[in-house]
């Protein structure tokens, strides 16, 4: 999938803002999935979603995607309330919602699968053929568009469900952990592909439990936890909020750790852990500030005669921020 | 406050188009429609080739399809009447053309010849006949059979003809045509039977409306069983493996898919039916009695849909629990056995039974397939006009009930909080059965009022309770958190009772139902309690514990609603059994019988409406 492009033929996309306001929804009347979600969502963003299984996320992102009536609250897309059926049908046709479960239909062939989708989208006729052909390319699923469903591969599953909510070129697209069961290229290439559909002013929601996934893509935040919201915002800010300025690395050394202590405790360096690894010893690295003190630090480790096999972060902000709301470690 | 304007005609062909495409599209993808299509040529093909196999083939089992048919008649009786002996294959032919020969030649042949048999029979007729005085008009017979016994002698026709073993040689009425038919063959052919080799007695008229009613068969099997069935396992595949929930979030509403999950199991059936449809029509047209062609038009499709969204509401529900593959086998279980069970009573449908047109839908269609190519005889002429009445009205029901199921479908598709069926919509659903109840009984003028208010009252009952389960709200949501308009249940099931007890008063008058006090209050307990049932099953959850306390409320509303006939019946002047009972019946039998019923009256409704009052966010 390296290398992919993103549909564009005619696609002139609408902008999405979404706001929720007081969301609730409950199934059994005593404990609430979801409680009392304000969240606003700017156009053209990408929201992260964060938070342990059973949180509420994938029940939120339902009632976003307008499949699920909230117990109570509104939402609101770009400032009109849908409340009613036939808003919400609108509205369908410029929500592209990939939801839990991933369930598809296992005897038909990817690309019949999509033109079903196509066709429940409206779509007709050469345009159909042609959106579908153009995100079996994109999706990299050019070679098993008559493969059936039941025969691809977990990732290949993952892609082609992706793929059917690009199909009617959304506004908003909503991916609920979209990386589940992708293999380590697959996910690369996912983020490759929000990135470029990000890039055309979609707006994305698209929550994961997996911290890395979200890191240095989302531009907006939430953190739910027991279906509350415990913080949420620019990412920035919320790394800055709550002082998040240290970065967590694994450095690999050869020789020299003895000098290595030195420096790095005169550098203010935290050492987390210490152990070996393929005959070198790895330490596991707080450093405070931002890339130039890692910069600093490696420069001056090397100038000491410290023999750096490699230096590599291990950890996200996103990571610690929540390490630090939540009492659950995540992933 | 502007109100959205209606939408056009042609908007709607749009939207149905809309939503069926996907689906059917589905239905037909890859060379699926080539082969179904290749499939339904080969059966209106097979429909054809049966037609003329079974009007004109000589085996055993064509013959029986035809004399179960009343198209011919045994070919026993045949024999009998004209003299004869058929030979059913040309080298059973040619050994009695031998016989004969023999027979002829010598006067007798052995004492087993099939030939020689007959002629012993026909001999015991002939003496049979002379020894019976014969009516003014048939001397000339008489004469003729006087004549015939002088010249043959019994010597002359050994060997022992009085051996001949059936009775009916025994015996003579000369005012039988049938037997005098006979008399006169025997003389014609003076004790000589004839030999014929057997052949069909229909005519090409004959085959061809044979062949429209195997074409029609075809048709009525694809229609009322495959349709139905690819419906609901569709259905129930998409809610088992939750792939509904996808296509939930696209464009189409959940009106149009409930429309489009319809139409790919009508189109796959009509696809496979569209040739046999084709013959059907055509032999109806040619030979067919065009008077049953419009009610079976009319019929079939009525029949159809509702049996279609009657199948996808069923797979939906169960779809929830089980895979399709247990639903499709469930569905196919009962639909093929009310297929069988129709095709009994609508092949041989007598005066009593025209009714039950309304209560199964295909024996309607059955019924009325056999009246367009081989009208059966067990209808006199006011019960065949009965069956159309009763068609008609099924048309219109079946209608507005598929209408009614439709609409709950798609909300429950929806999943939203909300009841299934409307106010109006539990109406419609309420009086359709009701007229439906009356059409079944049979010529209900002729019946004791208090019989037909309570066979019909009994009758709408079961569907009047699925109604009113639709009426209650239901959804995703907590049932603890929902509100049960009890209430307003409650008064619409007593506007039925009541819209009842007034279409009664209608056909009989004033004062044919009298007024029995426990009569009343057993009814009004069986139905409030039927009411308070039917919207438990629904409002909230339940467990083994609860299915069973439904199911002893389900018996106690049947006796109670017994219980209140025997009160009325008893209540009535002229009634030939006047013992009023005990007001808890089963006191009769035994007084812990009848204290267990007395305890059963009282606990069943508390109990019902403190398990509403538990199990919901209160009662309105």
């Amino acid at each position: 999938m390296a290398g992919a492009i993103i549909p564009s033929h005619g696609a002139f996309v609408v902008r999405m803002r979404v706001e929720l306001s007081a969301i609730s929804k409950t199934y059994d009347g005593a404990t609430y999935a979801v409680r009392d979600v304000d969240l606003t969502i700017p156009s053209g963003s990408i929201l992260g979603l964060i938070g342990p299984n059973g949180a509420g996320k994938s029940t939120a992102l339902r009632m976003v995607a307008t499949v699920m009536e909230p117990t109570g609250g509104t939402i609101a897309y770009d400032g009109e309330v849908a409340s009613d059926p036939e808003s919400h049908q609108r509205l369908r046709s410029r929500i592209g919602f990939l939801g839990d479960g991933n369930p598809l239909y296992k005897d038909m062939t990817a690309s019949e699968y999509l033109t079903f989708f196509g066709q429940c989208f409206g779509l007709r006729g050469a345009a159909l053929q042609h959106k579908v052909d153009d995100v079996l390319a994109t999706f990299n699923l050019g070679n098993k568009a008559n493969a059936k469903c039941k025969a691809l591969s977990k990732g290949m599953r993952q892609r082609l469900l992706v793929a059917r909510c690009l199909l009617h070129d959304p506004s908003l697209l909503i991916l609920d952990e979209p990386a589940d069961g992708l293999d380590p290229r697959g996910r690369s290439d996912l983020r490759k592909i929000v990135a470029q559909i990000r890039d055309r002013g979609v707006t994305i929601i698209i929550s994961s439990h997996i911290l890395r996934e979200l890191d240095d893509l989302c531009d907006q935040v939430a953190i739910l936890q027991r279906g509350s919201i415990v913080v949420s915002g620019d990412v920035t800010d919320i790394i800055e909020r709550y002082e998040v300025s240290r970065l967590v690395y694994e450095l690999r050394i050869l020789d020299g750790l003895p000098r290595a202590r030195e420096i790095l405790a005169r550098r203010r360096v935290l050492i987390e852990g210490e152990s070996e690894a393929d005959g070198l010893t790895a330490l596991s690295l707080q450093v405070q500030g931002d890339d130039a003190a890692v910069a600093d630090m490696l420069a001056e480790l090397c100038g000491a005669g410290v023999r750096v096999v490699t230096c590599s972060r291990i950890r996200s902000r996103l990571e610690d921020v929540y390490n630090r709301l939540s009492e659950d470690q995540v992933n | 406050m502007s109100t959205p304007s209606r939408p056009s005609f042609k908007t709607r062909l749009q939207q149905l188009h809309g939503a069926s495409l996907p689906f059917v599209a589905r239905t037909f993808r890859g060379n699926r429609f080539r082969r179904y299509a290749a499939g339904s040529i080969l059966l209106g093909v097979l429909s054809v080739l049966m037609g003329i196999w079974l009007s004109f083939g000589t085996g055993e089992f064509e013959q029986d399809i035809r004399r179960g048919l009343d198209l011919e008649e045994s070919h026993w009786d045949r024999d009998r009447i004209e003299f004869q002996v058929t030979a059913h294959d040309p080298y059973h032919y040619e050994m009695l053309l031998e016989e004969q020969r023999r027979l002829t030649a010598h006067g007798n042949v052995d004492d087993y010849s099939q030939l020689g048999s007959e002629r012993e029979r026909a001999y015991s007729t002939l003496y049979t006949a002379l020894s019976i005085a014969p009516p003014r008009g048939q001397q000339a017979l008489a004469a003729r059979a006087t004549a015939l016994l002088e010249a043959y002698p019994p010597s002359r026709v050994e060997p022992q003809w009085h051996y001949a073993q059936d009775t009916r040689d025994w015996q003579f009425d000369w005012y039988a045509p049938a037997e005098r038919q006979r008399l006169e063959a025997i003389i014609d052919r003076e004790l000589q039977p004839k030999v014929v080799l057997y052949t069909s007695p229909l005519s090409v008229m004959d085959s061809v409306r044979l062949t429209g009613a195997v074409a029609g068969g075809f048709v009525v099997l694809l229609m009322l069983i495959v349709a139905p069935l690819s419906t609901g396992a569709t259905v129930a595949q998409e809610v088992h493996e939750n792939t509904l929930q996808p296509v939930l979030g696209t464009r189409l509403r959940p009106v149009d898919i409930v429309t489009g999950l319809a139409a790919s199991g009508l189109a796959l059936g009509g696809l496979l039916a569209l040739p046999s449809l084709g013959v059907m029509l055509v032999a109806g047209l040619v030979g067919g009695y065009l008077a049953h062609m419009l009610p079976l038009l009319l019929l079939l499709p009525a029949a159809t849909l509702l049996t279609v969204l009657l199948t996808a509401l069923v797979g939906f529900g169960l779809g929830k629990r089980w895979s399709s593959g247990i639903v499709a086998t469930v569905l196919t279980g009962v639909l093929c056995m009310l297929m069988l069970f129709s095709v009994g009573l609508g092949m041989n449908l007598e005066d009593e039974m025209v009714g039950l047109i309304a209560m199964l839908p295909p024996v309607g269609v059955v019924h009325e397939l056999r009246e367009l190519f081989v009208p059966g005889d067990n209808l006199r002429f006011g019960d065949t006009q009965h069956a159309l009445v009763v068609v008609c009205v099924s048309v219109v029901a079946y209608t507005a009930l598929a209408f009614v199921i439709g609409r709950a479908l798609t909300r429950r598709v929806a999943g939203r909080t909300q009841p299934s069926l409307t106010r109006v919509e539990g109406f419609i659903a309420a009086a359709t059965t009701m007229a439906l109840a009356f059409a079944v009984l049979p010529d209900f003028k002729n019946n004791h009022a208090v019989e037909v208010y309570f066979v019909s009252l009994g009758l709408a009952c079961v569907p009047w309770m699925l109604v009113l389960s639709g009426r209650v709200p239901v959804g995703d949501g907590p049932s603890s958190l929902r509100t049960i308009p009890l209430r307003t249940i409650m008064l619409e099931l007593a506007a039925y009772v009541a819209g009842h007890a007034i279409i009664v008063t209608a056909i009989f008058g004033l004062g044919h139902i009298p007024f029995a006090p426990m009569g009343a209050f057993h009814l009004v307990w069986a139905l409030a309690v039927m009411g308070l049932l039917a919207v438990r099953m629904v409002a909230v959850p339940t467990n083994i514990l609860g299915s069973l306390f439904a199911l002893l409320c389900l018996g106690a509303i049947a006796f109670e609603m017994v219980s209140a006939g025997v009160f009325v019946a008893a209540a009535v002047p002229d009634a030939y059994y006047r013992h009023a009972p005990h007001p808890f019946v089963l006191f009769e039998a035994s007084a812990v019988l009848g204290l267990i019923q007395l305890a059963l009256t009282v606990a069943i409704p508390l109990l019902l409406v403190r398990t509403l009052r538990k199990g919901s966010a209160g009662l309105a």
